[in-house]
């Protein structure tokens, strides 16, 4: 491990030493640091651009590193890191909400807001997670809905402005570039001061990861233990956050690079895992300014460890086989049964239909509030139907895609959101804004259906090596989505004007859609709704699991695949219109199953219903919130479903 | 220097009575591109709705009739909103080619493409200001109004040739350590070429969504004017001031730092007009 | 008669070769799998069940290669049970023994009268009548162990497999499983392959034994030839003492 770091150290220099030599000669290297008054302007970014921008990638790298071994270490989640957690994207939200609405509150620097961001959404997961004795998956996923959540309001407010937040694509992208040696100072009074910390509470991790159990049998103090360890990991992050902006993927890369590399207790990986931070991104880093000098394109650092982050992650996850706790996370509670299934779906039909029909005739216009009249029905009616019907389609799809998953893999919180096919959808969908001049909508659908797909078969391929093991497709997912959603940032930051479109679509919007596009995806949505119910005896034998599955004799390659790609298809025409994230693939069959809805077919037909019903609320209230401004209609959906999930993790107690 | 500075406005009030005398009933025309909105009403022609109407009105070189309709985002125009309007054309251009197909059931649209990275856009513009005329058989006008527009612009390149040769960065402060420059693709860019003066950025731009840049890219304008458009946001406030980098820059030490009002970077004729009346007003001031 | 045939099979693991070489054949009757743990046997049976499948060499039932079975009539010839029965969320007892009927009727057909009588049966056998309208999760771990058994009988199999179906129970519900799979499998005529854990179960219900030791058999024949302490040696790697007892004698360690 050590001759590799010094390799890692080496090669980092040489690539700094390039970009420096091209800034200024070698000779003058020594003669900063006098009255910057005297200096000439070259000798200046030398002492106060290029010296502290190395020492900041370095301190940058080392902060990641701490932080994400210290969550790895308490939540026993070698996932975890601050993206994955939702701290950065709290941070976010903080800032565009200070930029937007109370810009004074930036005047004392990004720091105090930041961290403030970022520690209400780790409250919030932490709060959460508590109530399930931090089992590491719920950990996660909670922290991945805080987090879409607050960028979802990101997003929303920073189309709200238009092309006004220059300073939010710059910190998105997470660009080292300095003028000063301030930040350095305040990151290393962070790294010496973290780090102390952080060695007070390296024997109760140690202890801790024995697991919660045992580690209150050898008398630690869990609760507190865990507390100041995450708080500690949020602090570090939050201030790198302030800094530089969103650097993703080191924290979750160092630590699976030093255990890689052969560090094996947590001791271990706390001490080595600042080190590799550091090198990781001092080296991207030092080669990305060589590659300026050399006259290549400039690119913000933190995309590009997010690009190269990402699939040295999904190539870890095999490995991850033996490090991922063998804990069980089902829920505690027997899942109501109704006596009369079909009596309550029939009961959800009334309501949609009710709801549909209100929404349909009812709305805001520049007089206010009032039922459409008949005048201008005519002309409005169409229009109105039209994104009502796409929406509705496109919730009835996210829904059943969700219910098929979560009987797929047996967990309840999976969905298209959950295991990455949204991102993977988005990825198909820039992917086909960058490939054709003047894609088609049918070109973009095919295009996001497609990279939905793909995810699923590239997830379901490891989840098949790992027989679906809930907790390790979760976590797979996660990864693919965190990729994707670096992937999105470095498009944003590179100024290209097709990123203008991107943004929009990420919002989601419903008046989008064509008359013909509503009619496909409502077909789609209905023989879905068809074709999985006439197999719903599959829906009963998977969720037992492969042993049982194929013990009866279920062709479960085959099956799982079908489903898999049916999921994809449906996720990804959806999404071509909702946005990639809403919640409906989740929020729907979790509403299922409280109303205990819990045989196959019933299932199926209510959650499907259900998310006909929450997505009509919801393009309803994109439509009317702020008119005539149209608000994205995932985030409308967000906005419902997510408290509402919060309150179903709430109740679900650890017993 | 009000009456120039006005200059667009004035033409605006003066073309209007004209179309009325003709006893022409002007189209009700909706924009979801503010370019091609200033354009329009360059010509005369009032807007029944425009996109993005509260952020237009902040920054904008023309002031809006009050009727005028708001249609919510441009980038997701509320098209319930669009079709109360009942408008007889839309405006629009190749940045919101996404939304068009949507558009085309309410109303024709016209639409234009105006800015494409690495193409001068201001030519494009003027252009697309005669093109229009001549859309809505107005061909007389539309060339009256260009020939206008241009003779405005050589005035004021009368007025700074003294500074003919000398090289000027257009930008906005992103933050403290990070600048946006305007490239010849842009209308600033393009009003600066027309009033003679030279854009020191030859580095591509993408406009729309303007790749970022650090500041210390400036070191290599150690000549140059720089010209700041629009407000500094706060944090960058104090760097530009006191950071050592940006004191360390030889135009700044040498007082060759332009601040000017904030303006419509995707505006038309009239945006890059008002630019350029600002930024001789500048230059003359110091 | 022959159930199993196994010619020459190897398992490897990622680094390591699990089972090197195995030839085996396995009877009819009720088959005790004993060994250590590490020992394979759970591969082995998963290998039977064509869960997994050997990485060389070639497994037989009935006769044919596991390979050309087609699953659903493989479902219908041989049942299995994992060491770890999944949870069932929303099902009732019912419900999960009619999913044996699986393999006869697929995704579409509808149960008919015969697969509710095969069902009926089933439950009957397992002592389950009074529970058939309760949810699986609510039952008792021997309640429901018994109804995994049910499933497996409904299924209509000649052979069960079934892995360490009694680790998780208490003694009393220990005897209570696997005397309904001894008695069930002698009044249907049918095979059995168990893993256990306990000779001393093992001796009392089964009626061969095959013992393994990583990977290699250490001991195939009667059950009865367990009671001796030098195969006990030479498979658990402890010496054991066997005491004579009713019904059968008992191994204890030294």
């Amino acid at each position: 491990m050590i001759r590799l770091f010094f390799v890692a150290a080496l090669s980092s220099i040489a690539l700094w030493g390039l970009a420096a030599l091209s800034a200024l000669p070698l000779s003058q290297w020594a003669s900063p640091f006098a009255n910057p008054a005297t200096l000439l302007p070259e000798q200046i970014f030398f002492a106060f651009g290029l010296m502290p921008r190395a020492g900041i990638a370095l301190l940058i790298g080392g902060l990641l590193g701490l932080s994400g071994a210290l969550m790895q270490a308490v939540l026993r989640n070698p996932l975890a890191d601050p993206t994955t957690l939702g701290v950065a994207s709290g941070a976010q939200l903080a800032l565009v909400g200070a930029t937007l609405l109370w810009p004074e509150a930036l005047a004392l620097g990004r720091g105090p807001v930041a961290l403030f961001g970022g520690a209400v959404t780790a409250g919030l997961v932490m709060a959460l997670g508590a109530r399930r004795g931090f089992a590491p998956v719920t950990v996660t996923i909670c922290g991945m809905l805080v987090g879409m959540l607050a960028s979802a309001i990101s997003t929303a407010l920073t189309l709200g402005q238009g092309h006004y937040l220059l300073s939010l694509v710059i910190w998105n992208g997470g660009a080292l570039s300095q003028d000063s040696w301030h930040g350095v100072f305040r990151l290393m009074a962070t790294l010496v001061l973290g780090g102390v910390a952080a060695a007070l509470l390296a024997r109760p991790l140690v202890v801790l990861s024995l697991g919660g159990a045992t580690a209150k049998a050898l008398g630690a103090q869990v609760g507190l233990t865990r507390f100041a360890a995450l708080s500690l990991a949020v602090i570090l992050s939050g201030m790198v956050s302030a800094e530089v902006g969103l650097v993703g993927f080191v924290g979750l890369a160092a630590p699976a690079l030093v255990r890689r590399l052969g560090a094996r207790s947590v001791t271990q990986v706390l001490l080595w895992s600042p080190l590799a931070g550091a090198l990781l991104l001092s080296v991207s880093d030092s080669a990305l300014m060589a590659l300026a000098a050399l006259g290549g394109p400039e690119m913000p650092t933190g995309a590009l460890t997010g690009l190269i982050g990402g699939p040295v992650l999904i190539a870890l996850l095999p490995k991850l086989r033996n490090i991922v706790p063998p804990e069980t996370e089902r829920s505690d509670l027997i899942a109501p049964r109704a006596t009369h299934p079909w009596k309550r779906v029939a009961a959800i039909v009334c309501v949609t239909l009710i709801l549909t029909a209100l929404s349909l005739l009812g709305g805001r216009g520049p007089d206010g509030w009032g039922i459409i009249s008949g005048d201008i029905a005519a002309t409005f009616l169409p229009l109105r139907a039209t994104a009502i019907l796409a929406a509705a389609s496109a919730g009835a799809l996210l829904a059943l895609s969700g219910a098929v998953l979560q009987r797929l893999t047996a967990n309840p919180m999976a969905a298209p959101e959950v295991l990455g096919v949204t991102g993977g959808a988005a990825l198909g969908y820039a992917a086909t804004l960058f490939l054709f001049s003047v894609p088609s909508p049918f070109t973009l659908a095919f295009g996001s259906s497609t990279g939905a797909a793909v995810t699923l078969i590239i997830l379901s391929a490891y989840a098949m090596r790992s027989d679906m093991a809930p907790a390790r497709l979760l976590l797979a997912g996660l990864a693919v989505g965190a990729f994707a959603s670096a992937l999105l940032a470095a498009v944003m930051a590179s100024g290209d004007p097709r990123a203008w479109s991107l943004l929009g679509w990420l919002a989601g919007s419903a008046s989008r859609a064509s008359v013909s596009g509503a009619l496909a995806l409502s077909v789609m949505a209905v023989v879905g709704l068809g074709a999985s119910l006439l197999v719903s005896r599959w829906f009963d034998i998977l969720p037992l699991g492969a042993g049982v599955a194929r013990g009866v004799g279920l062709p479960l390659g085959r099956v799982r695949l079908g489903l898999v790609l049916g999921a994809g298809l449906a996720t990804g025409a959806a999404s071509v219109l909702v946005g990639p994230v809403s919640f409906i693939g989740l929020m729907a069959p979790h509403i299922a199953r409280s109303l205990g809805l819990v045989r196959p077919a019933s299932f199926l037909a209510a959650s499907w219903c259900l998310g006909v019903l929450l997505m009509t609320v919801a393009a309803f209230g994109a439509r009317t919130a702020s008119y005539p401004y149209d608000l994205p209609l995932g985030l409308f959906a967000t906005l419902i479903g997510a408290p509402w999930l919060f309150v179903a993790l709430l109740g679900r107690r650890h017993s | 220097m009000a009456s120039r500075a006005g200059a667009a406005n004035l033409l605006v009030d003066r073309a209007s009575p004209r179309i009325a005398a003709i006893d022409w009933a002007p189209p009700r025309i909706a924009a979801i591109d503010w370019a091609m909105a200033e354009t329009a009403m360059a010509l005369g022609l009032p807007l029944a709705a425009l996109a993005e109407k509260r952020q237009f009105v902040r920054g904008a070189a023309i002031t809006l009739p009050d009727a005028c309709a708001d249609l919510g985002l441009r980038g997701a125009p509320n098209l319930e909103a669009l079709s109360l309007v009942s408008p007889d054309l839309i405006l629009s251009s190749n940045f919101y080619s996404f939304v068009e197909p949507q558009l085309e059931r309410i109303a024709p649209v016209y639409t234009r493409s105006l800015f494409v990275a690495g193409e001068p856009a201001l030519p494009k513009v003027l252009l697309a200001m005669e093109a229009l005329a001549d859309h809505l058989d107005l061909r007389a006008q539309g060339q009256e109004t260009r020939a206008h527009f241009e003779t405005e612009f050589d005035h004021l390149a009368e007025r700074v040739s003294a500074f003919a040769d000398r090289p000027f960065v257009l930008m906005t402060v992103g933050d403290a350590r990070h600048i946006q420059v305007f490239g010849a693709d842009s209308i600033y860019g393009g009003a600066l070429a027309r009033i003679g003066l030279t854009n020191a950025w030859a580095g591509g731009t993408e406009f729309g969504f303007n790749a970022p840049v650090p500041v210390s890219k400036l070191l290599a304008f150690p000549d140059a004017h720089l010209v700041l458009v629009g407000d500094v946001p706060q944090n960058a406030q104090r760097a530009i001031r006191q950071g050592a980098l940006w004191s360390a820059l030889a135009p700044v030490r040498a007082g060759r730092l332009l601040s000017l009002s904030d303006n419509n970077p995707f505006g038309g004729a009239p945006s890059a007009l008002r630019f350029a009346d600002h930024l001789v007003t500048a230059l003359e001031r110091a | 008669m022959t159930l199993f045939t196994l010619e020459n099979i190897c398992f490897d693991v990622p680094g390591r070769r699990l089972i090197d070489g195995l030839s085996l054949s396995v009877g009819t009757g009720i088959t005790a799998l004993v060994g250590r743990n590490g020992s394979a046997k759970s591969t082995l049976l998963k290998m039977l069940a064509a869960q997994t499948h050997p990485s060389v060499g070639t497994i037989q039932y009935a006769g044919k290669n596991l390979q050309d079975w087609k699953a659903r009539d493989f479902a219908r010839d041989l049942a299995f049970l994992p060491q770890v029965t999944p949870p069932t969320e929303g099902l009732l007892l019912r419900e999960l023994i009619a999913l044996g009927r699986y393999p006869w009727r697929g995704a579409l057909g509808r149960l008919g009268p015969e697969d509710h009588r095969l069902i009926d049966a089933a439950i009957a056998q397992c002592g389950l009548e009074d529970k058939r309208d309760q949810l699986v999760d609510t039952l008792s771990g021997g309640e429901r162990q018994r109804g995994w058994i049910a499933m497996m009988l409904a299924q209509g199999a000649r052979t069960l497999l079934l892995d360490e179906p009694i680790s998780a129970l208490d003694v009393a519900h220990q005897v209570e499983v696997l005397g309904l799979l001894r008695d069930t499998v002698r009044r249907r005529g049918i095979s059995a392959v168990v893993v256990l854990h306990d000779v001393n179960m093992a001796v009392r219900f089964c009626d061969h034994v095959i013992a393994l030791d990583t990977g290699r058999v250490t001991l195939q024949g009667e059950v009865r030839e367990l009671l001796d302490p030098a195969a006990l040696l030479r498979i658990y790697g402890v010496p054991m003492q066997v005491i004579d007892a009713e019904p059968t004698p008992v191994v204890h360690p030294l």
